[in-house]
């Protein structure tokens, strides 16, 4: 009885790992590198939703880089198996020079990076403005135009303007995170049809039998596709919480741009009619902006608290992220679950299996 | 210390941290202003028009809540005079109110009176925070 095992439809199979392998990490880096989010952009009360944004980022980051790795090192296992079926050690001793195959260095990780990239600038400045920008804008005029209705209206205008400055912020990055995590999104999905179709490939059009074929399944099923799987509930809990947040400061900014020059309208009117009737009809008026600037300080107070609430919202959305975080940390984390440096690979154990591929298929008639 | 003036240092104190204590403090702090504007907003006033005939009520946000036409009203004025007789009592009220706002802003921002407000400094501040982000 022969081999029962297809070695040139292994070895397509094998090469497919390694060729997707890489082909997964170059498609994944520019949408998990739009991802990252400027500390500019998240407002001050952010209820913990900048570190659980960080945290899922790097995550995300090192897990899909690690994940490429991992697709490549099995390739190169299976090419291993094919070579050595096809009685072709030779191959072997030239590509591994007679050692096990190695993990593949692990992913440095890299912090995501909150600063304002030169993109970001030359965006705004295309854009003609930001939030802040419309903020500034609209507060120095409300400033000016309320000096003659006391020093309290402008000590509290001017200390809830330095807080909208603070907390209603662009939210234009949020959409660029969304895009990006959706371009994660369709590589992601994809690799959830890719991977499973290799491993067919490999099991069928490789017809392959006996302990290694289900070690080899086992590998991808219980380690591999679980993997990619809470990958995917990450990616789409992040891609969710930048549209909830990205949607909520669009109507802040809006609210609070719409609500100020209606203001300053008011204001200003009061300000005119007393110019011109030497302040003769001035009460009325100046009653009416008293009353709008006393409306206008109790909707930005409330502005802050609900946009503080959106963030808090997130934040409790981010104990689903810390569940996702939790499951890709019991797949690729180290013996203390964590994502770190040397953890993010195939651990001795299963590189162990995998040598075993080879080893216990080399006479499938014997079993 | 007042709601606002709480939360004003709090702003401060934590403008450049990201503690979540903090930023907790902070949205109590900003609930409390809130809460305080709301009580304020709802508080009413109540005034005459010259002929002290007819009398408005307006919450402090300027929403009318009753006005009293006495009987001498009805007899006194005509269909335009008691029309105009109402809008000046909704019009004193509502001056009155804009005061009384602006009262209730001096204890509410804890600024005293005769104290001064530097606006420059507002408006730097404003700036630095803008330019910041």
């Amino acid at each position: 009885m022969g081999h029962t095992v297809d070695v040139p439809g292994l070895r397509a199979a094998a090469d497919g790992y390694v060729t997707y392998g890489n082909e997964f990490k170059g498609s994944v880096a520019a949408g998990v590198a739009q991802c990252s989010l400027p500390w500019t952009a998240i407002p001050l009360v952010d209820m913990g939703f900048k570190a659980a944004y960080g945290n899922a980022y790097e995550a995300l980051d090192l897990s899909t880089r690690a994940l490429g790795d991992i697709l490549y090192t099995i390739g190169l296992a299976l090419t291993r198996v094919a070579n050595h079926y096809e009685d072709n050690d030779a191959a072997n001793a030239q590509m591994f020079q007679g050692k096990p195959i190695t993990a593949p260095t692990s992913p440095e990780p890299r912090e995501m990076s909150g600063t304002a990239n030169l993109p970001d600038w030359l965006r705004l400045g295309g854009e003609g403005g930001s939030a802040a920008a419309l903020i500034a804008w609209a507060g120095r005029a409300l400033i000016v135009s309320s000096v003659p209705f006391g020093v309290s209206f402008i000590g509290i205008i001017g200390s809830l303007l330095g807080a909208a400055a603070l907390n209603v912020r662009d939210p234009l990055p949020y959409f660029d995170a969304y895009e990006g995590w959706g371009q994660v999104r369709s590589v992601l999905n994809e690799a959830a049809a890719r991977v499973p179709k290799l491993c067919n490939d490999v099991v069928y059009r490789g017809n392959w039998e006996g302990d290694g074929k289900d070690a080899f399944y086992a590998c991808i099923n219980n380690d591999i596709a679980p993997t990619m799987a809470a990958m995917k509930d990450l990616n789409n809990d992040m891609q969710t919480a930048c549209r909830e947040a990205g949607l909520s400061l669009i109507a802040s900014l809006a609210l609070f741009v719409s609500a100020t020059l209606t203001a300053i309208a008011v204001v200003e009117t009061a300000n005119t009619t007393a110019e011109l009737t030497a302040g003769v009809a001035a009460p009325e008026a100046a009653a009416i902006a008293q009353i709008t600037l006393a409306e206008w300080i109790g909707f930005v107070t409330q502005l802050l608290i609900d946009v503080g609430a959106v963030f808090g919202g997130l934040s409790v959305g981010a104990a689903q992220v810390g569940q996702s975080y939790d499951t890709l940390k019991a797949f690729l984390g180290g013996r203390d679950q964590k994502l770190e440096v040397g953890s993010l690979k195939l651990r001795p154990p299963e590189l162990a299996r995998i040598q075993d591929w080879e080893n216990s298929w080399k006479e499938p008639e014997a079993t | 210390m007042s709601e606002f003036a709480d939360l004003n240092d709090l702003l401060d104190r934590y403008a450049d941290s990201s503690e979540e204590n903090g930023l907790r403090r902070i949205a109590k702090a900003a609930t409390a202003v809130r809460d305080r504007l709301a009580t304020l907003m709802a508080q009413t006033t109540t005034a005459e028009d010259p002929s002290g005939l007819v009398q408005a009520t307006v919450r402090f946000d300027g929403q009318v809540t009753s006005v009293y036409i006495s009987s001498h009203a009805a007899r006194r004025f005509d269909g335009a005079g008691l029309g105009r007789a109402c809008r000046d009592a909704v019009l004193a009220a509502r001056e009155q109110a804009g005061q009384a706002l602006a009262d209730e802003m001096q204890q509410l921002s804890g600024v005293r009176p005769g104290d001064s407000v530097d606006i420059d400094a507002h408006l730097a501040r404003l700036r630095r925070l803008t330019e910041g982000a």
